[in-house]
């Protein structure tokens, strides 16, 4: 399994240092979680990154893993590609701990992509990230025809929807009367 | 059979002091949701006792993995209690033996749960989407929740489930305006506008229109029909409107007025503010009616015959509970009413003719309110003079005698308050305005 260290280098705990007596309590060290997608390639990501994701977030404000537990049991998202989880670590490590602009420039240009992105990313329950991915998949179509949009989305008219409903119910009843008969012919 | 995960839930439920009868109705609701089939209350009954039984046998390890055969519908009936995922997880720990836990299976599985009741869901996304259609709806919805009005108008014609999803959708808008004309209907949405008409010779005059404003122009001899139709699926889904404009152009028809009101059944928008000119003054009230009272902050009303009947708009609860009132080209009500109109902040309205004792009484009751109070009253026949022998000349602190209009500003005795008049004989129209 390989490995792409993401966010923060200072995994360690910091070292103690001689506060004056006055300071607050000192620095809490930063946690760091592991995540891996389809092409099993491990990220690091810190817990302040992975805030941003509500399913994240859930999971380990009740583990309570030491970073050698964190380390040995990544998360597993098996249904994301790599490439595209690896955009969410970004994002989420761009975004760490600072509030969201109202519009992120930097999401994927390919419909695809997009598509995959927005999928993993209302997976992964990240709120903002997901606005700004809507937002981008309805730019797509603004100011065009509706053919346009049916091209681009890939939609099919109505009536290309009920010849295809019909056609399925078609191929339906006629596997079921074939059932019907080899289940005859198996009682004689 | 039992489902796998029965005997964990009665430990669970039996942890949780629930009796074999309350038990059972959890597992049947769990059963009900799962589309899985029930034992009957006797057979669960036998279970329920067979494992309590286990559970309180000295010798027995209670804690012991293997009867901890699948925690699934434990974890679904704290789902199905609106426990939070900790407590699930304290409660499951404590019942079960938090060692007994695969934390991150729990996570996934109560997480799941949250969203989807299927025991065999293997934790993956469905198979390979890589087009819109198989986004998740609520994908798009989201989506297109982000389309500007006119992008609406196009999806609509796409296809029959996205134009059921934009009709789902309610929507804000800054702006709505419909202008009924005998040749033309005019919709202004936001910066959208659609003109419907028969041909290109409209009622309407050119106006000025932003460049980034979005136009289409509908040309059909049903063009009526079209509007109307287009009308009230807009209504229908609006949820706030900023600014609301009916305008019923002097040629506009009857029908067109109650095909109006008719898309205005039944809709649920809130507006804050609305000018409404009708053909007929009655009508104003009518559709004044259908704005939620209290959200209307500013109403401004003309009708053609300037005839509106002031004794119902003071009645109405939408006029009580605004804020400002802009009536002049409304109607005339008659001074007694005039009380009714203290409580806006600004007002104009137009009255018969204005003496100066009733100019006193007006003084007298801004005097006593908030400043910041603005009031116009129009009269035909208003003499400035009679205005003039109201204000007291001990308070005059300022007067300007310009052509066009004159000046006065005048201090409430004992207070840091004042009262300014402005007189514009011309215009038959003066001004009184409480300020610090």
């Amino acid at each position: 399994m390989s490995s792409t260290e993401q966010g923060t280098s200072s995994a360690a705990p910091a070292e103690p240092t001689t506060a004056p007596e006055s300071a607050a309590a000192p620095e809490v060290p930063e946690s760091f979680y592991y995540v891996h997608g389809k092409d099993k390639v491990v990220h690091k990501v810190s817990a302040g990154a992975l805030q941003h994701s509500a399913l994240i977030h859930g999971m380990i404000s009740n583990l309570g893993y030491t970073e050698e537990q964190a380390k040995a049991n990544p998360f597993p998202f098996e249904n994301i590609d790599g490439d595209i989880l690896q955009m969410v670590v970004d994002w989420c490590n761009q975004h760490k701990g600072k509030p969201t602009p109202p519009e992120d420039t930097n999401l994927p240009k390919q419909k695809e992509k997009l598509f995959d992105l927005v999928l993993a990313v209302n997976y992964l329950e990240i709120k903002e990230l997901l606005t700004y991915c809507c937002k981008q998949v309805a730019m797509m179509v603004k100011g065009k025809s509706p053919e346009e949009i049916r091209e681009i989305w890939m939609i099919p008219t109505d009536a290309e929807d009920e010849a295809a409903e019909k056609e399925a119910k078609k191929r339906a009843g006629k596997e079921a009367a074939g059932e019907t008969a080899a289940a005859a012919g198996d009682a004689k | 059979m039992p489902p796998p995960g029965l005997h964990s839930l009665i430990v669970y439920d039996n942890f949780e002091w629930k009796t074999a009868q309350k038990s059972h109705e959890n597992y049947q609701n769990i059963c009900d949701l799962l589309k899985i089939p029930v034992i009957s209350l006797e057979e669960y009954e036998t279970e329920f006792y067979g494992i309590l039984k286990e559970i309180y046998h000295p010798k027995l390890i209670f804690r012991n993995l293997a009867k901890i055969d699948n925690l699934k519908l434990g974890i679904i009936s704290d789902v199905l209690a609106g426990k939070s995922i900790e407590k699930s997880y304290e409660d499951l720990s404590e019942t079960f033996g938090a060692e007994n836990i695969d934390d991150l299976n729990f996570f996934w599985n109560y997480r799941f749960y949250h969203r989807c009741y299927d025991l065999d869901h293997d934790q993956k996304l469905d198979p390979e989407r890589k087009d819109f259609l198989n986004l998740p709806i609520e994908i798009h919805h989201k989506i297109l929740e982000n389309l500007d009005v006119k992008s609406r108008f196009t999806i609509r014609k796409v296809s029959r489930s996205l134009r059921d999803i934009i009709d789902s959708q309610r929507v804000d808008y800054s702006y709505m305006s419909i202008d009924f004309g005998k040749k033309s209907i005019r919709l202004k949405l936001n910066d959208f506008r659609l003109n419907y008409s028969e041909s290109s010779c409209a009622d309407f005059l050119a106006e000025w229109a932003s460049p980034d404003a979005e136009k289409i122009e509908i040309l059909d001899k049903n063009f009526q029909k079209m509007a109307l139709k287009d009308l009230e699926i807009v209504l229908k889904s609006a949820k706030t409107v900023d600014l609301f404009v009916v305008h019923f152009e002097g040629s506009s028809s009857k029908f067109q007025f109650e095909s109006f009101l008719k898309a205005m059944e039944n809709t649920t928008f809130d507006v804050k503010q609305t000018f409404i000119q009708v053909k007929r003054s009655g009508e104003a009230l009518k559709i004044l009616s259908h704005f939620k009272p209290g959200k209307l902050e500013y109403i401004s009303s003309k009708s053609f015959d300037k005839n509106g009947n002031l004794n119902n708009l003071v009645e109405m609860e939408q006029f009580k509970k605004a804020k400002e009132l802009y009536i002049e080209e409304y109607g005339i009500p008659d001074f007694s009413l005039i009380d009714r109109f203290f409580g806006f902040k600004k007002f104009v309205v137009r009255l018969d003719d204005i003496q100066t004792k009733e100019v006193i009484l007006v003084q007298t009751a801004l005097e006593k309110l908030p400043n910041d109070r603005h009031w116009t009253f129009y009269s035909d026949n208003l003499v400035c003079w009679n205005v003039e022998q109201a204000i007291d000349p001990s308070r005059i602190i300022e007067l300007d005698d310009q052509d066009f209009l004159t000046f006065y500003e005048t201090k409430i005795p004992n207070s840091e308050d004042y009262i300014s008049f402005v007189l514009v004989e011309w215009d038959h129209h003066f001004t009184m305005k409480k300020h610090q």
